[in-house]
């Protein structure tokens, strides 16, 4: 399993998982969403998006963040194996 | 003592606050509630305290108006209770780690407690309590339990021993304690967990979001009218012969009869358009307006504790981006069809500057509060349902224009939507009452004398003489461009004070339905009510709000001759329904792609 996908939220597919490896932009968003507990190393799951560039939703930290297409651009995450039974495929 | 009410937003303070301190402060299951503090006491004599609920913030990082409130009042008091969320214990220790820069003794209340119970949350208070060295109650707001223990633990409040500066170490250390005192037990999700996973459904998400909003009109408008129908039957059996006996007493005319019971129309004396106090004066307050609020703020009520509002958001952020705006604009907007004042406060939530400049003219322009849509039911529904869905295609019309020409031409950027979501919750009956007792209460009150001194000033200045002068001044707009008698002057001049006043005088009118549809929007569109417009001075500033004023003369001017010139004279109304909803939804897709946003992300903090 050497070569581990990383790409931005946004393209993750729907049920899956990623560990959070970069925020690209400034301190503002990346404040922002440290608040929110997204942060470099923190493990999300992409739970659902609303079609059409429309916000992703995501659980962390125990909670359920909607963040909008701009963001998701901009927060890259490496896709993680699943362990439980109940991966989609894409 | 000074205690302060902190924690990340929609954990329940305010719900906490209201249960400490006896006083009724707005609760509802989305995150941004509270946008100003709010303050109390509990206690008497040496224990009484002084208690305060700040808005939500996330961080100490403050990037909205609302948490910038909250950082300042953070200097302001002597003990905090950090009101946590049981049931989201992860990220709200982030900000309780945060607080112990703060120096100030504190204590952990655990709000959702029993939530957090069901959904197989356990937490080991006792290891909580030594790792953060402060005492750790578990508490539930809503019934109340746990309160008492909490507010006798006051005095053990500790300033907590820890400092940890960094972002990164910070989550660390939450992981670990996370590790230590939470245990997660598996069960199958409930009904509500199952109705949550399908809120972002591409088809049924879209579908609920529509069926949601044409149900909550629907039901305004019919259980609206079915009150009024048992309150007019009330006011015409009880109140109406009473006021008969009166006007005799009172000698039939002269300027105090006319000011408490009017003019008697054909003789009698008619509620609706006699024009006093006792007459016109109750019946658009208790007989109009007081109906289609309460049925109103009840269903919101129900939306808000539901905790609907954060999803219908998530679904709206890619329309809403057309208009220069992002999803969580859609919450004020909704706040402000009940009054344009909480609607305007809630701008707090956004970000910047250009958003707020933009909701902000969206609803002083284009959002006729509750009791103004209800006599606009009433009286341009006596016409016709298309007449009545004309005023309300044309202000979708307005706001589709407004927002698309605040996007393209106001500087700044709206950041996308970042966003928690909060689990639905059935609202209980109980804390539904008393938010809806409270919303009625404070119209009664605040609206009120506002009803009463408007009437009372129209009937003074046509006595005075001052309406004609008026009108003769400013005839060439009204009959030139608007094809509107002069007698409409009046109604303008007291939408200053009360917009629903204003649109109820027109009943005394004579009136072609044109004619009235077209005062009625121009009364909605022209110039945001006394209330309203002394917030939004204060909001925005002078000169946003007079910016905001400029684009609303133009508006008004525009679509006052616009429509005389072509509603039933060049279309019907139905026509031009369908033609304005067209145009929107056109203008919408076609600037759509030139002038989306480039998503600029970064904002500076404050």
């Amino acid at each position: 399993m050497g070569n581990k996908q990383i790409l931005p939220l946004s393209d993750l597919p729907q049920g899956l998982s990623g560990r959070v490896v970069r925020i690209d932009g400034g301190l503002g968003i990346k404040q922002r969403l440290e608040a929110m507990g997204v942060l470099p190393g923190v493990t999300v799951t992409k739970k659902n998006t609303v079609f059409g560039h429309g916000p992703s939703i995501i659980s962390v930290a125990g909670s359920e963040l909607a963040i909008g297409y701009g963001k998701t651009q901009k927060i890259w995450v490496e896709v993680e194996e699943c362990e439980d039974s109940s991966r989609r495929q894409p | 003592m000074k205690i302060l009410l902190v924690g990340n937003p929609n954990v329940g303070k305010s719900l906490v606050f209201s249960q400490l301190t006896g006083l009724n402060v707005t609760a509802s299951n989305y995150p941004g509630t509270t946008v100003e503090f709010y303050r109390g006491y509990m206690g008497k004599g040496e224990d009484r305290h002084e208690i305060i609920d700040v808005p939500g913030m996330y961080s100490m990082e403050p990037t909205c108006e609302a948490e910038q409130v909250a950082r300042k009042m953070l200097n302001y008091g002597d003990v905090i209770i950090n009101v946590l969320d049981a049931t989201n214990l992860e990220r709200n220790l982030n900000l309780t780690l945060q607080l112990a820069a703060c120096r100030k003794p504190m204590v952990v209340a655990l709000n959702f407690w029993d939530e957090a119970k069901q959904k197989g949350i356990g937490i080991n208070t006792g290891k909580l309590e030594s790792i953060l060295g402060v005492p750790v109650i578990p508490v539930s707001a809503v019934t109340g339990e746990g309160l008492k223990t909490m507010v006798d633990r006051l005095k053990e409040a500790r300033v907590p021993p820890f400092l940890i500066d960094k972002a990164d170490e910070r989550w660390e250390k939450i992981g670990t304690v996370i590790r230590e005192v939470q245990t997660l037990r598996h069960r199958h999700p409930t009904l509500l967990e199952h109705l949550q996973n399908m809120s972002f459904h591409p088809v049924y998400g879209f579908l609920t979001g529509v069926a949601v909003l044409l149900v909550s009109i629907f039901l305004i408008i019919f259980i609206g009218e079915f009150l009024i129908g048992i309150i007019e039957l009330l006011l015409t059996r009880w109140y109406l012969p009473l006021i008969e006996k009166l006007s005799p007493l009172l000698g039939g005319e002269g300027l105090f009869h006319d000011v408490l019971i009017g003019k008697l129309i054909d003789g009698t004396i008619n509620l609706e358009e006699s024009l006093g106090l006792l007459t016109t004066g109750v019946y658009v307050a208790f007989g109009v307006v007081l109906p289609y609020i309460s049925i109103f703020y009840f269903i919101l009520g129900f939306w808000e504790d539901f905790g609907y509002l954060p999803r219908l958001a998530v679904l709206m952020d890619r329309i809403m981006h057309r208009i220069g705006l992002h999803g969580f604009a859609v919450v004020p907007l909704i706040l402000a069809f009940g009054c344009n004042v909480p609607g305007v406060l809630a701008l707090r939530n956004l970000e910047s500057r250009r958003e707020k400049f933009i909701a902000a003219t969206i609803m002083a322009i284009g959002i006729p509060c509750m009791a103004q849509s209800s006599i606009i039911i009433g009286l341009v529904g006596k016409h016709g349902l298309s007449y009545l869905l004309l005023v309300f295609a044309f202000l979708f019309f307005i706001w589709t224009v407004l927002g698309i020409f605040g996007n393209c031409f106001i500087q700044g950027h709206t950041p996308s939507l970042l966003m928690e979501i909060p689990p639905y919750r059935l609202p209980r009956a109980s804390v539904q009452l008393k938010k809806l007792k409270m919303r009625v209460t404070a119209f009664l009150t605040e609206a009120i004398p506002f009803v009463f001194g408007s009437i009372l000033l129209v009937d003074l200045l046509h006595a005075l003489g001052v309406i004609n002068w008026i009108a003769r001044l400013i005839a060439p707009v009204i009959s030139g461009l608007w094809g509107l008698p002069e007698t409409v002057t009046s109604t303008l001049m007291i939408g200053f004070l009360r917009k629903d006043v204003a649109v109820a005088l027109l009943e005394a009118l004579t009136l072609t339905p044109a004619q009235l549809t077209i005062t009625a929007l121009i009364l909605t569109l022209y110039f945001p009510c006394a209330a309203t417009f002394a917030v939004i001075m204060r909001e925005l500033g002078l000169k946003d709000t007079l910016k905001a004023i400029g684009i609303m003369l133009t508006v008004t001017l525009l679509s006052g001759t616009f429509l005389s010139l072509t509603l039933d004279r060049l279309l019907p109304p139905q026509a031009l329904v369908v033609l304005l909803v067209a145009a929107s939804i056109v203008l919408a897709a076609l600037t759509a792609k030139k002038y989306d946003p480039v998503e600029f992300e970064d904002f500076p903090g404050t």
